[in-house]
């Protein structure tokens, strides 16, 4: 049977529509990479491309054969995936991913409750980009992430770690700074910063208030935000206005200088979560999760900065 | 982390069978070498998938959550090989047509003359199944197209129904009944009715103990636990059981087997005698055959394959 690098190397050349641009992305020799594709075919049985003189184009049974060589590769991933956090889970260790400000920072009273309660555990986090494609395949490399909700999912599980109000982050030099708090209509048509076309549609419209516009801003940024640190830059540009948890926009302000806070006083409020995928049983994340089910529940969370 | 050819495969046949040595059988493999493969794949997991008793292996917490994942990675492999297989005997110009029991040239040989007869460059195969399991994509798996009484859909499959044969009571020559020349649904509930194998699709078992006619399970059931017709005819012959089969199958078996015979069912509702085919697959063959098939379909819904 075929090997997944031979089903790899098949759906890079599918998706680049060339040997050689394929190639390049697999850092390969075009010579070697038209080989394999060859022996694929000729292992298969049947053709999988037609070669023109400026790249090639799936046949009929290769376009079949496609979907379902995603599928396998998708399939095994998710297998090593799963394999890596039972690793974890058995060697008391718990990787946490985050979007936005690290979580020692923006929910320091549920990390030093953990780490308390779990001296010998081996925690470490990771910086997400915001949530793409499936919320379970965005999940992928962390056992849980804390971030503001993603799409819900089957096999997606969410704790809130605190509820929290929407604020304006704006420049200092925007029309709305000097403002001590504002409403969601005062600020309904403002220029938003907009995120990267690929950002969860509804994640990325929370941002920009659409819960409460029922769509998204008439006008919006070129930006294109896909991560944190992005958004920061974007941030201290004086052209648009974004709406993040209150907490976060307050450190922000602290990272820079010429932007400021602005309460929204009447939209949704906004809750921060823990975000994991079901199945691997680590103890240290069901740990985590009643830690983070206590402070929710005790409502102590929101520390003034 | 990238799995060795084979070994997850390996590790959900051990989990299935419950036992190295019976998984060693079915995998063609010495006891050994495969003990050897799933140490090898447990170190480099870096955890234990199952624990080792005298008589057989058991899985691990982590194993189970594991093997839920493996499972759906050796299917998405092996649905992709039978998809360039179905492709590849389609270059050929071959079907794999899969039938139950009684050949289909055998209980309705027009349309499959016919057939030939328009496309004498399309061989069709015959590969006898066992009776449809819970997932009629995987069923199907080796085969490009099937002809039995419907299958639940699912979301991997088409069923297109050809026709509606009444069920026939079949039974034993010492059985009470078997001097009937008539019976009706009543009188036929509270026999004992041959057991089919856990494997086979519920719903689909139970249809043939008229399950649907009396809205529950028979009183009782045999332990024959038959995964094909053949095994059901076995045990017939030993039983002082009946089943049901459709009208056409009814028709050949007592020439086969003087030792049975089959009673008309004057009021139970008909079997959906139907094609069931690979929904993603895009087979050309098997498109002319569906094709030809329903266009040669009577009114009278008696002339199909």
């Amino acid at each position: 049977m075929f090997s997944q690098v031979q089903l790899h190397y098949f759906v890079t050349v599918s998706e680049e529509g060339q040997i050689t641009r394929a190639a390049r992305r697999l850092h390969l020799a075009q010579p070697a990479l038209s080989q394999a594709i060859a022996h694929l075919e000729s292992e298969l049985g049947i053709d999988l491309f037609v070669r023109h003189p400026r790249g090639v184009t799936l046949t009929r049974a290769g376009e079949a054969f496609l979907v379902k060589a995603r599928a396998a590769l998708a399939a095994e991933a998710e297998t090593a995936q799963m394999g890596l956090s039972l690793r974890r889970a058995a060697s008391a260790a718990i990787v946490v991913g985050f979007v936005g400000p690290p979580p020692m920072v923006s929910t320091p009273a549920l990390f030093a409750t953990f780490a308390e309660r779990n001296p010998d555990a081996q925690i470490s986090f990771r910086d997400l980009p915001f949530p793409r494609g499936a919320t379970t395949t965005w999940l992928a490399d962390v056992d849980v992430a804390v971030c503001q909700l993603p799409m819900s999912e089957q096999g997606v599980s969410v704790q809130p770690v605190r509820v929290e109000p929407r604020a304006v982050v704006a420049h200092r030099g925007h029309a709305l700074a000097e403002h001590p708090e504002v409403d969601v209509a005062d600020v309904l048509e403002e220029t938003f910063v907009s995120y990267h076309p690929e950002v969860q549609p509804t994640w990325a419209g929370f941002h920009s208030l659409d819960d409460h516009r029922g769509g998204p801003p008439r006008r919006v940024t070129s930006d294109n935000a896909l991560t944190s640190l992005q958004m920061l830059g974007i941030m201290s540009s004086p052209r648009a206005i974004t709406t993040v948890p209150y907490a976060d926009a307050k450190l922000a302000r602290q990272v820079l200088p010429n932007i400021v806070a602005i309460p929204l006083r009447d939209a949704a409020p906004a809750a921060v979560s823990l975000v994991w995928r079901e199945g691997a049983g680590n103890p240290l994340l069901e740990d985590l999760v009643q830690a983070a089910t206590r402070l929710a529940s005790g409502g102590d969370e929101l520390d003034e900065l | 982390m990238n799995f060795k050819r084979g070994h997850l495969l390996y590790f959900v046949t051990v989990a299935d069978e419950g036992q190295i040595t019976r998984a060693a059988r079915k995998l063609e493999l010495a006891q050994p070498a495969l003990s050897q493969a799933i140490a090898q794949l447990e170190s480099d997991l870096g955890f234990k998938l199952l624990e080792r008793h005298a008589r057989g292996v058991t899985l691990t917490p982590a194993g189970e959550a594991f093997l839920v994942k493996a499972r759906a990675a050796v299917s998405a492999w092996s649905d992709a090989a039978a998809t360039a297989a179905s492709m590849a005997r389609a270059r050929r110009g071959t079907i794999a047509f899969g039938f139950l029991g009684v050949p289909p040239g055998l209980d309705s040989p027009k349309v499959l003359e016919g057939f030939s007869q328009a496309n004498p460059e399309i061989d069709v195969c015959y590969r006898e199944l066992p009776f449809p399991t819970a997932v009629t994509s995987s069923w199907l798996g080796n085969v490009d197209v099937a002809v039995c009484h419907s299958p639940p859909l699912d979301p991997g499959v088409w069923v297109e129904v050809l026709r509606r044969e009444p069920r026939v009571v079949l039974a034993p020559r010492r059985h009470p009944l078997a001097q009937r020349r008539e019976l009706t649904v009543a009188e036929v509930l509270d026999e004992t009715f041959i057991g089919l194998h856990p494997s086979v699709e519920p719903t689909w078992a139970s249809f043939w103990s008229l399950d649907d006619h009396r809205g529950e399970a028979p009183r009782q059931l045999t332990a024959d636990g038959a995964a094909n017709p053949h095994e059901v005819l076995a045990a017939l012959a030993v039983r002082q059981a009946i089943t049901t089969v459709p009208a056409s199958v009814a028709g050949l078996i007592p020439n086969v087997l003087s030792g049975l015979v089959a009673i008309p069912l004057r009021d139970a509702d008909p079997a959906s005698i139907a094609l069931v085919g690979h929904e993603d697959r895009a087979n050309p063959l098997v498109q002319a055959l569906l094709q030809f098939a329903l266009g040669n379909t009577g009114a009278d819904g008696d002339l199909a394959i």
